[in-house]
C-alpha cells in the first residue's frame, strides 16, 4: 500500500539532499559532518524502503526500514555525544 | 517483532541524543541550531512513538500524527542544514572582519614602527587623505591640515620646491617608477625640518593620466643633522691629514735652524749684536715649532704619556694657574663631581685643553661673567652612539667648560674645530680648537659643542673610563744637574741631510763618538764594519727602505744590548699606533734643542733594554 504521506517524506527528503550536496563544502564544517550526513542518509533510505515497500517484498522492506531507522538514530545519537565532547565547538 | 526492537532502540537512541544535547546544551554555538536539533529529535521521538505503538498494538490513535510528523523531519533537517550554513557564513564574515580589523591594526603598529606619515592624493581634485602621524611630524593635528595637496605645496621650502615638483611631475608622467625626494617642510613653529618624501601612481584612466597616488613621509631631520656630523668630521680628518704632512716637513725644517742657531749662540767669538740677531731668529724658530706642535695635536701625531689620572685632580692642580691667567672679572667656578673614575690621559694635554677653552671662554666675556668647569660621570648608551658618529656606548668622564659669552651663529659652529678657522681676527690663530679636538680624539673621546647665539658656550669632552689604574709612564730624569757629557758610541741613522749634520755635530760636541747613516742597509754595513762596542741607535721613524723598527730588529742581532732612540717629525703607527710612547720605547720628537737631545740620549742610555 502506497501511502500518501510517506512519498511526501521522499520528495521532501531527496530535495534536502540535494541541498545537502549542493552546500557539501559549506556543511563539511560541521564537527563529524561524516556522522551527521550519514545519520541523514540512512534516514533517507528508510524513507526510501517504505515507499518500495508498497510495490514489492513489503516484509522485507519494511523490516530494513525500521532497521535503517534505529541505525539512522544511532548514528545521530553518536553524532550528538561526540558534538558535546570538549574540543569540537563550531 | 523485530521491528519493535527496532522501533524501540530508535526510540532509545532519540532519548540519548536529546539527553546528550540538553548535557552539552551550553557547547553547542548557535541558538537555532540547537533549538532546531531539539525540535529534530523530539518530532523523530513522536514520529518513533508512533510507530512503536502501531506494531506493538496498542493503539492507533495516533497514526494520523505519524504521518504529519513524518514529513517534518526531513523539513527540519533542510532547516538544520540552512541554519548551519548561515551559520558558518556569519562566523566567515566575521573572521574576515577581525582579519581585516587585525590587518590595520598591524599596518598601523607598522606605520607607526617605521615612524611614516602616509598620504593619499586624488591627483583629480588635489585633495588628500593624510594619516595623524603626516601632521605630528609637522606638530600639527590632522584637523589643523588643510588635507589638499595646496597644504603640501605651501609647506615646501622654497627652495626645495622646483626640485621637488621636477620629479614629481616626472612621477606623474610616468617617466620614472617612483617618486622620492628629500625635502625640507615647515613645521608648526616655523622650523625646517627634513622629510623623506616616496610615493607612486597606483592608479591611471584609460589615457594614462594618474587618479591616484599614495606614499610616505618620514623624518629625517636626525638623520640629515648626523651626515652633517659626519662630513665635518670627515673634512676634519682630511685637514689634519694635510696640516700633518705639512708639519712633517717644516719639522724637518726646523730641525736645522734650531739646532745650528743653538750651537751658533755657544760660539764665543760672537759681539753683542750678532747674538741678538741669532736669539731673534731662535725665538722665531721656536714660534715656528710651537705652531708645529699644535699642528701635531690637532693631527693627532702628537706623542703622548698616558697615565692614569683623576680629572678632578688635573683640575684642582690647573685651576690656580688659570687663576693667574684669566682676568680678575670673570669668576671661575669648579663643579667637580666626587669619586670620578679614572681616565687614561696624558696630564699636560689635558691641560692644554683647559688653558685653550679656557682662554677662549674669557675671549668671549669682555665685560666679565662666569666661566664654569665641571666634571662628571657619564655613560653614553647604544642610543647615544647611534646617533653620533664616532661615539663608542661605554662610561665616560666628562669635564665641561662653559661660558656666558655671546655664543655661537650655526655657521660659526659648523668650522670651530678646523684649523685656521678663527672668530678672533688677527688675534687668533685659528689652532686652539683644532689642537683641543685633536687631543680628545688622541684620547679616544669626544667633544660636543653647545652654543645659542646670546646664550653663552659648553663644550663636552668625554673621555673612554679606564679599567687600567696600574699603568703609569716611566718616571722622565729631569736632567738637571746631570753632565750631558758622554763617551758611548752611537749609531745614527737619518735620511735628512741637514738634519743629519745636525745631529752629528750636537752629539760630537758632546762627545760621544757618532757612526753616521743616511739609511737603514748602510746603518747596518756600518754596524758591521765597527770594530768595538755601539751603545745607541739613534734612528728616525721614516727611512727610506727598512723604517727605523726593522733597522733596530735587525741591529740587535749584531748587539743584543743595544739601545734605541726615535726620533721623527711625527709618530707614524710604526712605531706607536696612536702615538702612545711604550714602556721601552725612546722618543725624540723633532725639531729637538741641543740640550734636549742630549738630555734625551742619556735617558736613552741609562735605560735598560729588557
Amino acid at each position: 500500500m502506497i501511502a500518501e504521506n510517506e512519498i511526501i517524506m521522499l520528495v521532501l527528503g531527496m530535495g534536502v539532499y540535494g541541498f545537502m550536496v549542493a552546500h557539501k563544502q559549506g556543511l563539511a564544517r560541521i564537527p563529524y559532518h561524516r556522522l551527521f550526513f550519514n545519520a541523514y542518509r540512512i534516514l533517507l533510505a528508510a524513507w526510501m524502503l517504505t515507499v518500495l515497500e508498497g510495490f514489492f517484498l513489503p516484509s522485507i522492506f519494511n523490516f530494513l526500514e525500521h532497521l535503517c531507522y534505529a541505525c539512522g538514530t544511532g548514528i545521530l545519537s553518536l553524532w550528538c555525544y561526540k558534538l558535546i565532547t570538549p574540543g569540537n565547538d563550531i | 517483532m523485530l521491528i519493535l526492537v527496532f522501533d524501540t532502540l530508535t526510540f532509545i537512541f532519540t532519548v540519548i541524543a536529546i539527553v546528550f544535547l540538553v548535557a552539552g546544551w551550553k557547547r553547542i554555538t548557535g541558538g537555532d541550531i540547537r533549538v532546531l536539533l531539539s525540535i529534530l529529535l523530539t518530532v523523530t521521538i513522536f514520529y518513533t512513538f508512533c510507530m512503536w505503538l502501531e506494531w506493538s498494538g496498542i493503539s492507533a490513535a495516533l497514526d494520523p500524527y505519524e504521518d504529519f510528523s513524518g514529513a517534518l523531519i526531513p523539513t527540519i533537517w533542510a532547516f538544520l542544514f540552512y541554519a548551519y550554513i548561515r551559520q558558518m557564513m556569519i562566523q566567515d564574515l566575521r573572521q574576515s572582519r577581525e582579519q581585516i580589523i587585525e590587518n590595520e591594526k598591524r599596518m598601523e603598529l607598522a606605520l607607526n614602527g617605521a615612524d611614516l606619515g602616509t598620504w593619499d592624493w586624488d591627483t583629480k581634485t588635489g585633495k588628500m587623505m593624510l594619516n595623524e602621524r603626516w601632521a605630528e611630524m609637522l606638530g600639527y593635528t590632522s584637523d589643523e591640515i588643510l588635507p589638499h595637496i595646496s597644504s603640501w605645496e605651501a609647506l615646501i621650502h622654497p627652495e626645495d620646491l622646483p626640485g621637488v615638483m621636477d620629479k614629481l611631475n616626472a612621477h606623474l608622467r610616468g617617466e620614472t617608477v617612483s617618486y622620492e625626494t628629500e625635502h625640507r617642510l615647515k613645521n608648526k613653529q616655523g622650523q625646517w625640518i627634513w622629510v623623506l618624501d616616496r610615493g607612486r601612481v597606483i592608479e591611471r584612466d584609460n589615457q594614462g593620466e594618474p587618479i591616484r597616488a599614495c606614499g610616505t613621509h618620514l623624518d629625517i631631520n636626525d638623520k640629515k643633522r648626523f651626515d652633517a656630523q659626519i662630513r665635518q668630521v670627515q673634512r676634519i680628518e682630511a685637514v689634519g691629514r694635510l696640516a700633518g704632512g705639512i708639519a712633517h716637513d717644516l719639522n724637518n725644517l726646523l730641525s736645522p735652524i734650531l739646532g745650528f742657531g743653538e750651537v751658533l749662540t755657544d760660539d764665543t767669538d760672537l759681539n753683542t749684536e750678532q747674538r741678538e740677531v741669532i736669539k731673534k731668529m731662535l725665538e722665531a724658530g721656536f714660534r715656528a715649532r710651537d705652531l708645529v706642535h699644535q699642528l701635531l695635536a690637532f693631527c693627532r701625531r702628537q706623542p703622548m704619556e698616558f697615565k692614569t689620572v683623576d680629572l678632578n685632580e688635573i683640575i684642582e692642580d690647573f685651576t690656580q694657574l688659570l687663576r693667574r691667567i684669566i682676568s680678575e672679572d670673570i669668576e671661575i667656578k669648579i663643579v667637580k663631581t666626587p669619586h670620578m673614575p679614572p681616565v687614561n690621559a696624558d696630564v699636560g694635554q689635558i691641560e692644554q685643553i683647559i688653558m685653550n677653552l679656557a682662554i677662549n671662554a674669557a675671549d668671549a666675556m669682555p665685560d666679565g661673567g662666569r666661566l664654569t668647569i665641571e666634571t662628571g660621570r657619564h655613560e653614553l648608551d647604544e642610543t647615544y652612539a647611534a646617533t653620533r658618529p664616532s661615539v663608542e656606548p661605554g662610561q665616560y668622564a666628562m669635564l665641561a667648560i662653559s661660558d656666558q659669552g655671546q655664543g655661537m651663529e650655526p655657521a660659526v659652529r659648523d668650522h670651530i674645530f678646523e684649523p685656521f678657522f678663527t672668530t678672533k681676527g688677527e688675534h687668533g690663530t685659528g689652532l686652539g680648537l683644532a689642537t683641543v679636538f685633536g687631543i680628545v680624539k688622541q684620547h679616544n673621546g669626544n667633544i660636543w659643542l653647545y652654543s645659542e647665539p646670546g646664550r653663552g658656550t659648553t663644550f663636552k669632552i668625554y673621555l673612554p673610563v679606564t679599567q687600567d689604574v696600574s699603568y703609569a709612564p716611566p718616571a722622565t730624569p729631569e736632567g738637571i744637574g746631570i753632565d750631558l757629557q758622554g763617551t758611548e758610541t752611537i749609531l745614527l741613522t737619518e735620511d735628512n741631510e741637514p738634519v743629519r749634520h745636525l745631529t752629528k755635530a750636537i752629539l760630537e760636541r758632546y762627545e760621544y763618538a757618532v757612526i753616521a747613516a743616511k739609511n737603514g742597509e748602510e746603518a747596518l754595513a756600518a754596524l758591521t764594519a765597527h770594530q768595538g762596542p755601539v751603545h745607541l741607535l739613534l734612528t728616525d721613524v721614516i727611512l727610506p727602505g727598512m723604517n727605523g723598527r726593522e733597522l733596530y730588529e735587525k741591529a740587535i742581532q749584531y748587539y743584543p744590548d743595544l739601545k734605541v732612540l726615535y726620533m721623527s717629525g711625527y709618530t707614524d703607527d710604526i712605531i706607536a699606533q696612536h702615538a702612545v710612547l711604550g714602556k721601552k720605547i725612546q722618543f725624540i720628537q723633532k725639531p729637538f734643542s741641543v740640550k734636549g737631545l742630549a738630555h734625551k740620549i742619556k735617558q736613552a742610555l741609562s735605560t735598560n733594554t729588557d
